[in-house]
């Protein structure tokens, strides 16, 4: 039981950071009806910049906690920039030209590019980042977790709390949720609605590259950790709704704690499977997902 | 005020308009009538930016704003309540209200006192007022028309199109509806108000131009065109005695 | 012309392996052969249906595991792989098949994501089964003994290791010949037609009695089959196989292989084969890497230089290109290892295809030199006259007493919003029935219900008795209800006379293997079919437009061809969406008389139409509709003087003016 119940509690971390991605992928779909197929990618290039970042900082003798608090800003600033550069190299002319393949294998090769990028700037191996808190475990009545578990959980929810606050009460992130509903209609108030898309974008690959400084300490970081991630958000994506933000966060830690429950009981080697099997089967299933809601068809 | 010439304009293979010319002078409401598919709503989408025009030109208080991105033409001045509403379903009433004043709150436009305008409209419509804080997914269509014209008044409008206020809507609503569009007259509103009631839209406006199949069949005094045969024949194919 | 073409190539096939010595690039083409034969079947699931598939490697994986194990557990060779392979990996091909039926665009693109990273984890994970990582080893079989005869033969190299690859080429160039084949007559059949239906209008493709789930996992299935074959040949051919063979970067490859040749062609997936094929060996030789980026940096300049030449507006769209042809080239030129880049570079690459030659290298060219292999269009003069070939087949109407078409208390309910508000009506065989209306006030959502696009909330529709409100669209559809649609739903990449004989599909007898094997019974059928439709657009006007690709048209002309294409489901009742609207007047009058004549033949109509003018000189009868209500039903003239119907179009006081 006992193990039952630590296996639960090491999931909710891996499940919070799925539910972070995904959650940049609705940043993107409810704007634009398009989402990267590189967030994984994103999620990399974030914490390997952060891992520098830290690591330049603590050679200037700053001690681990405070250089990590001083990479937070920069990257964050990073992921922002690269979301930004995705939009415009990716995705703005296959809007226009209206063309779904189009943003689809574009993302695909930004993705590709950014990881064999990466793979030559900071090599292929895996990677150590040093961690904020001390990576001793707690304790809670038998079940062990990292205080870096506690603060992924913090900070996944600290981050998307606060651009649901900026989308409900800022004139800005009204303007946004204006045009996930009506592109046409938001033009007409004046809403410049193809740089409401960018900033979605670079919100979208912030939270990811956020993601990545989070799980980096706890996992180890390289220019591969991205690959599959990216796919499994999606299925949390899908599970909880493209449109429903509780419905991320509720998908995410389902599928974390499948996870390492597959992994334990069955193998390490079948972590990955469960996560895209749930995709495959509501997809199959109810394609709108769990939260969501099924469109009405229009001839 | 708003001057449209010669405006051609149509969706990719499918030309709907073929050389309009409208003027609508300030402080008056000019009414475009027709039938349906004669081209009203793709009129007031080229002249917002929905749409862009082939070619003729659109100009607001004498600068040409055809060819223009629709939020560029906003912030100029021109607001658009846009056929079928479409207000922003997931907000609040009071969330669609405040974006149509984006641009004031934003600096593309003088700021002005936004809240003494808010309370204003909640004056013209009540019934937005009760129900300020409901989301505008869940309102009627009578309310939802309302909320769209408080919306696009928000602006501080030069100039206001209209598309279409009485859609869908049962007779009683369409009454208060027009009620409200001649408390706008009143208040000196440069109106272009597209209708396919044409009884009502003559009523309330100065001037008329009656559209058909994308060119203008006949214009002039909204009371002369009241008593036109043309005007019925445009609507239900019947020979003009 | 064309015919020629092949010849050649098949020549070049037979002579390539005597011209080129080194085991090394023989064994480059043997590649590049099994991977066209991926490209080719990948070209069928994005090039026709037009999906994302990014889980080809994975079947490629599946086809060649299916090798290992027969191989490794059984002792089997390659002659029993390559059957087993086929029907294992179109199994999995199906199994993939079964999301993306609900799905398509990015969620299904996803969805193969999903699909080849859970192979790849299976063929790692089952060890016992797959060898896991450990890879498998295969020995590449002799299959004809050639040695004996060497002494007559003596100018070639009769060693052992030489002849195995000389006999695999050949089995390779076979097999992918045999592809080519199958895939040309799958493409020109109606299956072919029914992929780019899928693409173009799924809905229009429901209501024309083509079933978009059916299509779909055909083009998977066949396409995963083919993946199947090559898998067993990349095994035997390379000789050791290991999980990371089979990666999504491969997959992106693939893509980059059919997009960047050309979707829709047999050379296209060709060409971009031996482009991914060869790209590393080019990425290998740095001074032949850099002497390619100037070649296309060079053609690029003058390919731009002369379309500026041409229009001068255009400077601006090549720009764009032109500048990254060149900035690539000085990239090639600074470059010093360009091994650990070639990733990127492949990254890159898709990004210039899908901006710049989204029709691909063949695309382009067939565009630049405005040649078009022409379609085949000209039908036997023989079958013309058949009576199966008679554009209308229906009946003369039989004026009876009984409804055609019965509409009992319809309600359509949309969350709060009732479309149809307790609405009935009755068509009689034979006649013109209009349906007019405001807008909003329901014509449409009865045509939706009527087609099965809508399941009513209360009520019933019954058709030559038989109830019909609940039914699928397709199953509507092949009962004798055809619709045109309100914004045109045509095929757009298909010609004209290619979306007519989309409407035929529900005629055809043969099945999937006979077109396959172009038997007599189903090249006769494809006669029939073409000669029939030709009658079609004979009787609408259209015939002189056959060979045009129906985007192309002008608008008035795609009007008539959504309705040439509703004739060809031998439809009893043709529902008839605004089919007037955006016309111009003398298209308006070209369409009257079409109308009249499709009623002289027998079928009935109902016309939904705002051009009054119209209503009033075709129908027999008239219902208005407003707010989902019935408020009036008759004779045209009669209710153009109703005064209900005069307030409901013009407003309150109108009725004044009636008089």
């Amino acid at each position: 039981m006992q193990i039952f119940m630590q296996l639960i509690v090491s999931g909710l971390s891996v499940g919070m950071i799925y539910g972070v991605i995904a959650f940049g992928y609705q940043l993107t779909f409810g704007t634009s009806r398009t989402l990267n197929f590189g967030q994984g990618e994103a999620l990399m290039l974030g914490s390997l910049v952060g891992l520098t970042t830290v690591n330049f900082l603590i050679g200037q003798s700053l001690g681990t906690l405070t250089a990590y608090l001083l990479m937070l800003p920069i990257v964050l600033v990073f992921g922002a920039a690269q979301g930004a550069v995705v939009e415009w190299l990716g995705v703005r002319q296959a809007l226009r030209a209206k063309s779904d393949a189009g943003w689809i294998m574009a993302t695909i090769a930004l993705g590709i590019i950014f990881k064999n990028l990466a793979e030559n700037v900071w090599g292929r191996d895996a990677l150590k980042f040093p961690s904020p808190l001390p990576e001793a475990s707690l304790s809670f009545g038998g079940v062990r977790i990292q205080p870096m578990e506690i603060a992924i959980v913090i900070g996944a929810i600290v981050l998307m709390t606060a651009v649901e606050v900026f989308n409900r009460f800022s004139i800005y992130g009204k303007a946004v949720v204006a045009t996930s509903n009506d592109r046409d209609a938001a033009g007409l108030m004046g809403i410049n609605t193809s740089r409401v898309i960018t900033l979605s974008y670079a919100l979208s690959s912030m939270s990811a590259a956020f993601a990545g400084v989070l799980v980096a300490p706890v996992t180890l970081t390289g220019a591969s950790m991205g690959a599959v991630l990216g796919l499994k958000a999606f299925a949390v994506a899908i599970i909880g709704g493209l449109s429903s933000g509780l419905g991320v966060v509720v998908g995410g830690l389902i599928l974390g704690i499948t996870e390492t429950l597959t992994g334990y009981y069955l193998s390490t080697g079948y972590k990955d499977v469960p996560g895209l099997v749930l995709l495959l089967v509501v997809l199959s299933v109810k394609p709108a997902g769990l939260f969501g809601k099924a469109a009405i068809k229009k001839v | 005020m708003l001057d449209i010439e010669n405006l051609v304009a149509g969706y990719g293979k499918v030309k709907v308009l073929h050389g309009v010319t409208i003027s609508v002078p300030k402080g008056q409401v000019v009414a475009l009538i027709g039938s349906n598919g004669a081209g009203k709503t793709t009129t007031l989408r080229a002249i917002s930016g929905m749409l862009k025009p082939e070619s003729g030109s659109v100009r607001l208080d004498g600068r040409v704003i055809s060819g223009l991105e629709s939020y560029q033409i906003t912030r100029l001045g021109l607001a658009h309540s846009p056929e079928a509403r479409r207000v922003f379903p997931t907000l609040p009433v009071v969330d669609n209200i405040r974006l149509g004043a984006y641009p004031r709150l934003t600096g593309a436009r003088p700021k002005g006192d936004v809240s003494a305008d808010m309370e204003r409209n909640f004056d013209l419509f009540p019934r937005l007022r009760e129900r300020r804080n409901q989301l505008a997914g869940t309102l009627s269509g009578g309310e939802q028309q309302m909320l769209a014209m408080a919306r696009a008044l928000m602006l501080q409008p030069e100039a206001l199109l209209l598309d279409e206020p009485s859609m869908g809507l049962a007779p009683r609503l369409v009454e208060e509806i027009f009620a409200t569009i001649s408390r706008l007259k009143a208040m000196q509103i440069t109106l272009l108000l597209v209708e396919q009631f044409a009884a009502a839209a003559l009523e309330v406006a100065d001037f008329g131009y009656v559209m058909e199949n994308g060119r203008i069949r006949t214009s002039g005094e909204a009371k002369a065109l009241r008593n036109d045969p043309q005007v019925q024949a445009a609507y239900l194919g019947v020979a003009a005695h | 012309m064309a015919r020629l073409f092949w010849l050649l190539g098949i020549a070049a096939l037979v002579v390539a392996p005597f011209l080129v010595k080194s085991p090394y690039y023989l064994h480059l083409l043997v590649t590049i052969a099994i991977f066209s034969i991926v490209t080719l079947g990948l070209d069928v699931v994005f090039g026709y249906t037009g999906e994302v598939s990014i889980g080809h490697a994975a079947l490629l994986g599946v086809g060649a595991y299916t090798a290992a194990v027969l191989s490794m557990h059984f002792g089997l060779g390659m002659w029993v792989a390559l059957p087993v392979a086929l029907v294992v990996t179109a199994g999995f091909g199906a199994l993939l098949a079964l999301p993306a039926l609900r799905v398509t665009g990015p969620y299904l693109a996803m969805v193969t994501l999903a699909f080849g990273t859970i192979i790849q984890i299976l063929i790692n994970e089952m060890t016992d089964l797959t060898n896991g990582p450990l890879g498998v080893k295969f020995v590449t079989p002799l299959f004809v003994d050639l040695r004996p005869y060497g002494a007559a033969l003596p100018l070639l190299d009769m060693s052992l290791k030489r002849m195995k690859e000389m006999e695999f080429y050949y089995i390779a160039a076979a097999a992918l010949l045999v592809t080519i084949l199958v895939i040309n007559r799958v493409v020109a059949s109606r299956y072919g037609r029914a992929f780019e239906a899928l693409r173009d209008s799924p809905i229009a493709c429901d209501c024309m009695g083509v079933s978009v789930y059916k299509h779909k996992v055909i083009a998977f299935v066949l396409s995963a089959a083919l993946c199947g074959v090559a898998g067993v040949l990349f095994a035997y051919s390379e000789q050791y196989v290991a999980p990371n063979n089979f990666t999504f970067e491969l997959s992106v490859q693939f893509l980059l292989a059919v997009t960047m040749g050309g979707r829709k062609s047999r050379l296209g997936p060709i060409l971009g084969a031996a482009i991914i094929v060869y790209l590393p060996n080019l990425l290998a030789d740095i001074a032949l890497f850099r002497i390619v980026a100037g070649v296309v940096a060079a053609v690029a300049l003058a390919a731009g230089a002369v379309s500026v030449l041409r229009d001068r507006d255009s400077w601006r769209r090549v720009a764009a290109p032109v500048a990254l042809c060149l900035a690539f080239f000085a990239f090639a030129l600074a470059l010093q290892k360009i091994t650990d880049f070639k990733l990127a570079i492949f990254g890159v690459m898709i990004l210039f295809v899908v901006y710049y030659l989204p029709d691909g290298i063949v695309g382009s060219v067939q565009r630049l030199l405005r040649a078009r292999f022409a379609r085949r269009l000209a039908a036997d003069p023989a079958l013309a006259n058949l009576p199966q070939a008679r554009a209308i087949t229906v009946q003369s109407s039989k004026q009876g007493a009984e409804m055609l078409l019965s509409v009992e208390n319809i309600v359509m309910r949309f969350g709060g919003l009732k479309a149809l508000d307790d609405v009935s009506l009755a068509v009689r065989p034979g006649a013109i029935h209009g349906l007019i209306g405001p807008n909003g006030s329901g014509k449409s959502t009865m045509m939706n219900v009527l087609t099965g696009i809508y399941v009513p909330t209360a009520g019933q529709v019954r058709f030559s008795g038989a109830v019909i409100s609940g039914l699928k669209s397709p199953q509507i559809a092949l009962k004798g209800v055809a619709r045109t649609f309100q914004n045109v739903q045509l095929f757009g990449e298909l010609s004209v006379l290619e979306n007519v004989m989309v409407g035929l599909h529900h005629a055809y007898r043969s099945g999937f293997f006979g077109i396959v094997a172009s038997t007599a019974a189903a090249r006769r059928e494809e006669a029939l079919a073409r000669a029939r439709a030709l009658n079609i657009l004979r009787f609408t006007g259209l015939e002189a437009l056959a060979a045009e690709e129906a985007r192309n048209l002008p608008y008035g002309k795609q009007r008539l061809l959504e309705i040439s294409r509703a004739l060809a489901l031998d439809p009893t009742l043709l529902l008839l969406d605004e089919p007037a609207a955006g016309l111009t007047a003398p298209d308006i009058v070209e369409l009257v008389a079409i109308i009249r004549k499709i009623r002289d033949a027998g079928l009935s109509v109902i016309l939904i139409e705002h051009h009054m003018d119209v209503v009033m000189s075709l129908c027999d009868t008239v219902t208005v509709l407003d707010f989902g209500q019935k408020i009036a039903e008759g004779q045209p003239d009669a209710v153009q003087r109703d005064p209900r119907v005069i307030e409901a179009y013009l407003g309150g006081g109108a009725a004044a003016l009636a008089t």
